[in-house]
């Protein structure tokens, strides 16, 4: 399109145009060119700069302004030496000028030129606009960076997936770099270091941008881009795959999870199961799969309905997260349990504990759920009662991989089914019995405490020499009503476990004291007490308070009172055992090493341990005096003892030999058959009373 | 002298046709804009006078009329001095100029 007031040159101009195939647009006025302009679209505008009315000036700035001309050519029509103008002419967006008088072999050349240039430009603005849009849909940004020149380039995509307006480059390297989340900075900067390598690598880390959002961006980086080849570049490229990575968790909420109860389905069991052997592996834990089955669903979803039976699933659902609450497991080998529930269809549902210590309290779980199950429920105005039917497998017990586990739980709910279902079914059953037992000892030995079944024998400790009692052993004893004397192998590991230990721990220092205070009002022979502390009471912190208290309680002379802890207890944690048995000493307490050379060797401890007496364990006794290997350990305990200006005591002595044995080694004490076992209060009050006589060969 | 130079013609585009054409609408344009000057100078109307003077220097320039484009660009140039009396008489040496190139394109062109 030409546009001049001077008719002499837009014909001319036209003329010289049309000779080569343009078609021409006239106007000898700007606003007329306007009009034209927006009416027939031309591809390139020449206009005169001086125009009466719109001047060239004014025209340009119009026809930018307007979404159609913003790229168009304008060529601007000046005189020779007019620099002004043309300066001018520019600032309102001329693309280029022709100078007057104008060559008019060159002219055609010249609008041919600008043409198609203004073309490539506009082709090169297109593709980097369908770029950039290209970009903002796949939310993908584009960088470079030269590594020589320590120079960014970034698209304007990358800008905007982080939030932020365009800035430097370098305050938008800084910003990438800062934003990386601290678990994937090292990742991040080794995929920076490869690519600098000039290998390709993809990484995918979480972004915490400026605003506070978190994006998933996954960055490829590639150094060895065949057409960067001219420089040292990385060229690279960030996605926000945040909305990808919403899609999968989403695919995988539906592929994993039931749609019903919102539970993880079979797979994702299997999935947690798996992690979990995994984990038990290693940790030497066990783990309990049930199997729990409705054992009347289906007739719930056949009077009521499918809907009336969802909401049922639902409510189990719910109920069986609410049994496995953990704030209401309260005992403490529970306290690592963890629970994963799942639905596997039907009316199956499955329930896992792992990290677990024992399976004490497995059933106590399985019977939990099965009352809390049956409790009734109102199902669309109706009242209903389901029971289930559960069945458990205890890894590694019964069985050490998924398949065998699942497949032995399900066997023993359908054990239940066939006993007439509710109730709860060990695959193994002599574990069932083991566990049933344990729980039961557990109820049974609070009773016993209650109902003052315990008791303390007491075992004499001889003086090698004169056969003088010197002192007794309280040993503690359960006299069960029906089961009888009931082994205190059996019940302490009971007690220890259900904290009943701390308890009972104390009663037996007070019954020993008093025990002794009763036994001073017949005899007037020195003699001391001793009683066993156990590693639960001895980690207790309010150990030392108890024993004062009792002290106090029962008026007992601490030089009597003796405790015996053994070898192994004091080196759990030595330095913490040298502290009590220091403030044992300023309490005047005698203390005592047990089952001395059992466990570790602690003789480089022992000269900092303050204690009385070693006593040596009665393995070491029991086949002297004539195994040489157990008389040299013996003789080097005994020696050990007498340079450390310590006490020997001898336990389980039972034969003339032996005792005649540890005379001639100098060991001080004997306990033992030979003299007497644990025995009751008033058979040991005898001995006080009416000594052994003198034994010699 | 150079009252209409025939090579500029030569170097237009366009056949002979073409040319009478071009001359044709130059005379009528040119009297248009000489009529501007005089009565710019008549109406003291010195924007009359630059712009008429401006479009045809150009022109004149365009078609070879290098006398009468010499004329004008002084006359645009006096416009900054503002010298009336100059410019008049200016105006008047332009309308004697832009008849020699009339009768000049009629005995060479437009017989």
């Amino acid at each position: 399109m030409l546009i001049d007031d001077d008719p002499v040159s837009l014909l001319v101009m036209a003329e010289s145009l049309q000779e080569v195939g343009f078609a021409v647009i006239e106007s000898n006025d700007g606003h007329k060119g306007l009009t034209l302009f927006a009416e027939q679209h031309p591809a390139l505008i020449l206009v005169d700069l001086q125009m009466p009315g719109m001047d060239g000036y004014t025209f340009c700035k119009s026809v930018r302004s307007t979404p159609l001309g913003r790229d168009i050519p304008i060529v601007v029509v000046t005189g020779v030496d007019d620099v002004e103008s043309i300066e001018r002419a520019y600032d309102c967006g001329a693309t280029d000028f022709i100078i007057k008088p104008i060559r008019w072999s060159i002219f055609r050349h010249r609008i041919q030129y600008i043409l198609r240039s203004s073309n490539a430009m506009q082709s090169v603005q297109r593709s980097s606009n369908l770029l950039a849009e290209a970009q903002r849909v796949a939310k993908l940004g584009n960088w470079t960076w030269d590594l020589n020149e320590q120079k960014l380039f970034v698209s304007e995509e990358s800008y905007r997936i982080f939030g932020v307006p365009k800035v430097d480059p370098g305050v938008f390297h800084k910003l990438l770099m800062s934003s990386v989340h601290k678990d994937d900075k090292k990742g991040f900067d080794i995929a920076v270091q490869k690519a600098s390598d000039g290998e390709a690598s993809d990484y995918a880390f979480l972004a915490c941008l400026p605003n506070g959002e978190s994006k998933n961006i996954l960055m490829h980086l590639d150094g060895s881009a065949e057409h960067l080849k001219s420089g040292h570049r990385i060229f690279g490229t960030i996605q926000d795959i945040t909305e990808r990575r919403k899609a999968e968790e989403s695919v995988r909420q539906l592929a994993y999870y039931d749609s019903i109860t919102g539970l993880p389905n079979r797979d994702l069991f299997k999935e947690h199961l798996s992690m979990a052997l995994h984990q038990a592996e290693r940790s030497k834990e066990k783990i309990a799969v049930m199997f729990l089955d409705l054992d009347n669903f289906k007739r719930v979803n056949d009077s009521l309905g499918h809907e009336a039976g969802d909401v049922l699933l639902k409510a189990v659902s719910e109920r069986l997260h609410e049994s496995l609450r953990s704030s209401d497991l309260a005992a403490r080998d529970v306290a690592d349990m963890n629970s994963s529930l799942a639905r596997l269809g039907g009316d199956e549902f499955t329930v896992m504990l792992s990290g677990l210590h024992g399976i004490e309290h497995v059933e106590m779980i399985a019977q939990r759920i099965l009352e809390r199950i049956a409790e009734p429920m109102m199902l669309s105005g109706n009242r209903v009662c389901v029971s289930s039917s559960i069945g458990i497998a205890i890894y590694p017990e019964d069985g050490e991989d998924l398949d065998t586990l699942l497949r032995n739980a399900d066997a023993a709910m359908y054990e239940v089914k066939s006993q007439g279902r509710n109730g709860v079914f060990f695959y193994d059953n002599a574990l069932r019995q083991q566990s049933h037992d344990r729980l039961e000892l557990e109820s049974e030995l609070h009773t016993a405490i209650e109902q003052d079944q315990l008791t303390l024998f007491y075992q004499p400790k001889v003086d090698a020499e004169t056969c003088q009692v010197l002192g007794f052993e309280a040993l503690i004893r359960w006299i069960h009503p029906e089961r009888g004397m009931v082994s205190p192998i059996d019940f302490i590991p009971v007690a220890e476990e259900s904290g009943l230990i701390l308890p009972m721990g104390a009663w037996v220092i007070k019954t020993a004291c008093r025990q002794y205070q009763a036994w001073r009002k017949v005899t007037d022979t020195e003699f001391s007490v001793s009683v066993n502390l156990s590693a639960h009471q001895f980690a207790d912190e309010h150990l030392m308070t108890t024993i004062r208290d009792i002290l106090i309680e029962t008026e007992m002379p601490a030089q009597f009172l003796e405790f015996e802890i053994t070898e192994t207890v004091l080196m759990q944690d030595a330095d913490a055992a040298m502290k009590i048995l220091d403030q044992m000493k300023v309490m005047g307490l005698r203390v005592s090493i047990d089952d001395f050379g059992t466990g570790y060797s602690s003789i480089s401890y022992l000269k900092y341990f303050p204690a009385d007496v070693l006593k040596i364990d009665r393995e070491f006794v029991k086949d002297l005096p004539h195994d040489e290997q157990d008389a040299t350990i013996t003789n080097a305990i005994i020696l050990l003892g007498k340079a450390l200006n310590m006490g020997i005591v001898a336990e389980g002595v039972e034969t003339e030999s032996q005792l005649q044995w540890m005379r001639d080694k100098g060991c001080d004490q004997i306990q033992g058959y030979l003299f007497s076992p644990p025995v009751p209060p008033e058979r040991a009050e005898k001995m006080l009373i009416d000594p052994f006589s003198l034994r010699h060969d | 002298m150079n009252i209409l130079d025939t090579e500029v013609l030569q170097l237009l585009p366009g056949d002979a046709q073409m040319l009478q054409k071009i001359l044709n609408v130059f005379l009528k344009s040119s009297e248009k804009l000489m009529v501007m000057m005089e009565e710019g100078v008549e109406n003291s109307n010195m924007d009359q006078i630059a712009h008429a003077a401006h479009t045809l220097k150009s022109s004149s320039a365009m078609v070879g009329a290098m006398d009468l484009s010499e004329l004008c660009q002084q006359i645009e140039a006096a416009m900054h001095d503002d010298e009336c009396s100059r410019i008049s008489v200016m105006v008047q040496q332009s309308r004697h100029a832009r008849q020699l190139v009339e009768s000049e394109c009629h005995s060479l062109y437009l017989k």
